[in-house]
């Protein structure tokens, strides 16, 4: 039976090369979550930088606050986040608390895809009408098929917060679609990127 | 979501979020990282391990048990009650056994504080030992600061203490702030309802605190990033109550 990720990782304080077994087992899905908020290139660009920063930090991973899966995924947040913010600052646009509480998926691409699908419209307005953080951890598990508990630990709340909030914002989206928004209303105008989080 | 090999999508809720739920995650599907990707990766990576200081990690103490587990062990009270008579037979009979063999575990520390303390065998241990030399390589945050403020968490939670800062020895490199709220373990053992007393910050070698204690600080960022980002306050030694030649020699350390 092959270690635990737990193992792995405080097996790489003692010899460093130990850790290339994290990125051989979390790299793919490390790169969806980054390729699902930024586009192929960015992701590519980042994958790196992730693993860099996750073993020169490897020192603080606290077992206490959820598993080593969800700790990689919230280094690669921080990471994207701050890709984020220097690509805004040179480009003066948004904000930086903006950028660190949400990492904004690639919203266009994502539109492309949900065109074909029978609630897109009603999705994408519902979408829209989550605050940040709320969206972030929604997209968390139905992307990243990561738990609520898990999502937590990558959001740095409590795992009941998590929830609760899971719990409202599936109910919010519910409405949304079964209620869709009337026809006079242009998606762009609630779409989701031209939201500030909350 | 991406076309790699996956589990099935995570369901939520009932069928009434059937439709939005399946819309949603086809709308995550990306493609799979190309081919090398991974390497460039695990490539950089060892190139990193190559060059971590030989021997950086040799204060590394092993340590046998979680503080996680160690509430949970406590929560299974009843359990243990009842295993113990049949664990304190086995263990007489391995102490007096003359072909007795000591077993070793090494476990990964975790408690809400880096490289804290876990009981072993009456003593205590830490992940990393203090000094000078481990703290410049280790923490990406340190400074001398005084106690403002100190919002108690309930039973399970840490409490929020803000520190006004006097010299910041590590940390943000433009505006670091003047004063700054972080996550301490109490500085008081609580009693919960279930008579199961948890937060002593003394049991993780961490100087007990008040309004108005000075401390030298130090820690980690938990995920990387800025050096302040969701930190960790590290026990065991390295924050420690504040005095002149400690500040000064970490003014040294961390320059």
């Amino acid at each position: 039976m092959p270690d635990s990720d737990e193992e792995v990782l405080a097996r790489s304080l003692r010899r460093p090369a130990a850790f290339e077994e994290l990125v051989r087992r979390h790299s793919a899905p490390v790169h969806g979550y980054l390729q699902r908020r930024s586009s192929t290139q960015v992701a590519d660009d980042l994958l790196a930088e992730t693993w860099l920063q996750a073993f020169a930090s490897r020192s603080s991973y606290d077992p206490g606050r959820g598993p080593v899966r969800a700790w990689v995924f919230g280094v690669a947040r921080h990471v994207l986040s701050a890709a984020q913010r220097q690509h805004r600052r040179a480009h003066q646009e948004g904000s930086w608390s903006e950028a660190v509480t949400d990492p904004a998926p690639d919203w266009d691409a994502i539109d492309a895809r949900l065109d074909a699908a029978a609630t897109a419209p009603a999705l994408r307005s519902g979408l829209a009408g989550l605050t940040g953080p709320d969206r972030e951890l929604l997209l968390l598990v139905v992307w990243e098929q990561l738990s609520p508990t898990e999502a937590a630990a990558v959001l740095g709340i409590p795992a009941g917060t998590a929830r609760s909030r899971l719990h409202r914002a599936r109910r919010q989206l519910r409405h949304h679609v079964s209620t869709p928004p009337p026809a006079a209303a242009h998606p762009a105008a609630s779409h989701p990127s031209s939201r500030r989080s909350s | 979501m991406s076309t790699d090999n996956r589990p099935a999508p995570r369901r939520l809720g009932d069928a009434a979020d059937r439709g939005w739920h399946e819309d949603l995650a086809r709308a995550g599907t990306v493609p799979a990282p190309r081919p090398g990707l991974l390497e460039d990766a695990m490539t950089q990576v060892r190139q990193a391990a190559a060059a971590e200081a030989p021997g950086a990690h040799e204060e590394i103490v092993a340590v046998r048990a979680t503080a996680a587990r160690a509430r949970s062990r406590r929560r299974r009270t009843a359990l243990v009650t009842v295993t113990a008579a049949a664990a304190i037979l086995a263990a007489v009979l391995v102490v007096t056994a003359p072909w007795a063999v000591t077993t070793q575990r090494t476990d990964v520390v975790a408690t809400g504080q880096g490289p804290v303390p876990v009981e072993q065998d009456g003593a205590a241990s830490c992940a990393f030992a203090y000094s000078p030399q481990v703290l410049a390589e280790q923490v990406t945050f340190a400074f001398d600061g005084t106690i403002t403020k100190i919002d108690t968490g309930s039973l399970f939670q840490s409490n929020r203490v803000t520190f006004e800062v006097t010299t910041w020895f590590r940390g943000p490199e433009v505006d670091a702030p003047a004063s700054i709220t972080l996550p301490m373990s109490p500085a008081e053992p609580r009693t919960g309802a279930d008579g199961i007393t948890r937060g002593d910050s003394r049991m993780l070698d961490t100087p007990s605190y008040t309004v108005g204690t000075r401390l030298l600080v130090a820690g980690a960022a938990r995920f990387g990033g800025g050096p302040i980002e969701d930190p960790v306050v590290w026990g065991c030694d390295f924050t420690r109550y504040y005095d002149q030649p400690t500040a000064q020699q970490w003014a040294t350390a961390l320059d």
